[in-house]
């Protein structure tokens, strides 16, 4: 792949980022107004869970919050993606400040795995805490969604390192003459 | 033991001026101008063929080696 063909790819993908960066808000929106947050929603999400009685306002807005944190922390990550491959499009891949994109895009992959698995667990034992005693819930589960994160979290950091240390050598090879 | 660079000794023997010398070899004046001060981290022997090339010289004419900061105590055995 020559060096002409590698940035117009990466401003290709960067403008792809843009986009999907734009639409999230929009997608967010009609969701919410499509009625996302209600206790309906919640009552579907967790349908697997014995919600005795309403859901408490607690419990909807601990939903809320765990929702708009995850999708805070998507747009993070399409924010840093864009960034990268906007940098990777100008021709400044091998240059320290790009790598820096790219050992930052995991971080927020991790956090999102890490708020899906602790989330869940919160979630259901403040939907089951109003339940009679014996029928509350603490359950803690792993899905394949967040091995993924969790797998794609720890790729993208590595990249990060590699693309780092091939910037470092990048500098030292411009001081050879 | 220092490496000292006299690529400038050299143009002014041969009566070069930075800007033919850099054209000629294929490495921009500024590169010139941080070997010549001694600032780069290496030179390539391609390049430095070149510059033998250029100003009718052996590598040994611009490069020089003089004790510095970090020498051995002695040379090792065996050595002029």
């Amino acid at each position: 792949m020559t060096h002409i063909t590698f940035t117009r790819r990466a401003r290709l993908l960067a403008w792809g980022a843009c986009l999907i960066l734009c639409a999230l808000p929009l997608l967010a929106a009609v969701a919410i107004a499509q009625g996302a947050f209600t206790e309906a929603a919640v009552r579907d999400t967790f349908n697997h869970v014995t919600i005795n009685g309403p859901v408490s306002q607690a419990a909807l807005w601990l939903y809320r919050a765990e929702a708009m944190i995850c999708f805070g922390l998507v747009l993070w990550t399409f924010y840093l993606l864009y960034e990268w491959l906007e940098a990777c499009g100008r021709g400044h891949a091998l240059e320290p400040h790009t790598a820096r994109y790219a050992l930052r895009l995991g971080q927020p992959l991790l956090g999102l795995a890490v708020l899906n698995i602790a989330g869940q667990t919160v979630m259901i034992l403040a939907l089951t805490y109003g339940n009679a005693a014996g029928e509350r819930s603490l359950s803690i589960g792993i899905e394949g969604y967040d091995v993924m994160l969790l797998l794609a979290a720890a790729i993208l950091t590595l990249f990060g390192y590699i693309q780092n240390e091939a910037a470092r050598l990048n500098i030292e090879n411009e001081r050879f003459v | 033991m220092d490496i000292i660079v006299r690529l400038d000794v050299m143009m002014a023997r041969r009566k070069v001026k930075g800007r033919v010398l850099a054209a000629q070899i294929g490495i921009t004046e500024q590169n010139l101008s941080l070997l010549k001060s001694g600032k780069v981290k290496g030179i390539r022997f391609e390049t430095l063929a070149r510059l033998c090339q250029a100003l009718d010289c052996q590598p040994g004419d611009l490069l020089e080696a003089e004790p510095g900061s970090g020498t051995l105590s002695e040379p090792l055995s065996g050595a002029a």
